[in-house]
């Protein structure tokens, strides 16, 4: 694999790494918290985990009744400059990378060294699920045709206006190479941008499902492949003009 | 022909209509978008302020064990993160309060300098409660 490109100004908003695992039937929240302990002091921010789920009764007669629930499925801890999240949930692990993302590196290495100490922790029966998911923000000047920057977007059939004032694009792909499967999201980020500017939302997340031991040697050269089809991706997707923007 | 374009919005776009077909197709539509909407919506930096006051105040109940001390209430990293929050979480705090009340006075006069609660119900947990309640109707904060 020849290393990518490195754009010292990567618009990456979010890199997560998320490993789904089956856990003995004994681990409950508590022990979760627990986690706590092999971090040391680097996370210390503890904040619960909520799943929320939502049922709607239908009655004869009256209006349908919604009824929200809410259960512990694990912690989120964070780091003291709020830049590193590590999630340890009954269904598995994630470790996030917010804004500024240096480089894979320091990234793969802090969530490897954090996905040992939540197997010490949990003891994991198997891995069902191996992602990455890269979030990219791109501030785009405005007005913009999207085919200056992005060569994987929707296109609107000749003869119908071509302006565009929102969207969301969602497409799965799969390669057989990586044996993985990709959902590329573009979008518009609601929140406020500097005038003059769309904040174009690019997200890739790739995954491979299957059943995996815990050995984190085994574990990482599935990161790495998947890594390399979220580069292509990335790479492929993006015009040399919306490269220059970050370089 | 000229190329597609991205702008700005000139008019009102938004509709709070939605069509609710019934077919095949429309109810598949309908769950293709609510995956997309469950998976858009799975990383931190996409939290709603809503969803972080509901696991803030969980974490600060389950942390503050048996401690009744005022000051160790507020004074716990939870209650502090999500007064930190600021004012856009104030509707979600009102929704604490109403769901499950508890403490949540401090938080809310710290971020709106208000203080709606009347002289003669000062420390009456019921009546602050309800104090709280009544000012975020009046102020289109709850519904």
């Amino acid at each position: 694999m020849t290393e990518p490109e490195h754009l010292p100004n990567a618009p990456i908003v979010e890199a997560l790494l998320d490993i789904a695992a089956v856990l003995p039937e004994s681990v409950d929240q508590e022990r979760l918290a627990s986690f706590q302990d092999y971090l040391g002091n680097r996370y210390p921010n503890k904040q619960v985990r909520h799943l929320w789920s939502a049922e709607v009764q239908l009655r004869p007669s009256g209006p349908p009744e919604a009824k929200g629930t809410r259960t512990g499925v694990g912690y989120l801890f964070t780091s003291a400059d709020g830049k590193e999240v590590v999630q340890a949930r009954k269904d598995g692990f994630s470790f996030s990378r917010l804004k500024p993302y240096e480089q894979w590196d320091p990234f793969s290495k802090e969530a490897r060294r954090l996905w040992g100490l939540y197997v010490s922790a949990v003891k994991p029966k198997k891995v069902t699920r191996l992602a990455l998911r890269f979030i990219n923000r791109i501030e785009l000047p405005l007005p913009v045709d999207l085919k200056d920057y992005l060569l994987t977007a929707p296109e609107i059939a000749p003869g119908i206006p071509q302006v565009l004032t929102s969207f969301f694009f969602r497409v799965m792909i799969q390669d057989e190479n990586a044996k993985a499967v990709a959902i590329i999201t573009e979008t518009i980020e609601e929140t406020e941008a500097p005038k003059g500017k769309l904040p174009l939302i690019f997200d890739i997340d790739v995954f491979r499902q299957g059943g995996f031991a815990t050995d984190v040697d085994k574990l990482w050269p599935i990161f790495e492949q998947l890594r390399d089809f979220k580069d292509r991706i990335f790479f492929n997707s993006l015009t040399e003009k919306a490269k220059d923007l970050f370089r | 022909m000229s190329a597609m374009t991205a702008v700005s919005p000139t008019f009102e776009m938004t509709s709070d209509v939605e069509p609710a077909g019934v077919s095949v197709a429309s109810k598949s539509v309908h769950e293709q978008w609510r995956q997309a909407q469950r998976h858009f919506a799975t990383p931190v930096t996409r939290a709603t302020v809503a969803h972080r006051v509901s696991e803030l105040a969980e974490t600060w109940r389950q942390e503050r064990g048996a401690s009744s001390s005022f000051a160790d209430l507020v004074l716990s990293p939870s209650y502090q993160r999500i007064i930190g929050l600021g004012p856009k979480a104030i509707p979600a705090i009102l929704l604490e309060l109403v769901n499950q009340p508890d403490h949540w006075f401090w938080a809310l006069h710290a971020i709106t300098g208000v203080n709606p609660i009347p002289d003669n119900a000062a420390g009456d947990f019921r009546a602050m409660t309800k104090a709280w309640i009544k000012w975020g109707e009046e102020q289109g904060m709850l519904d």
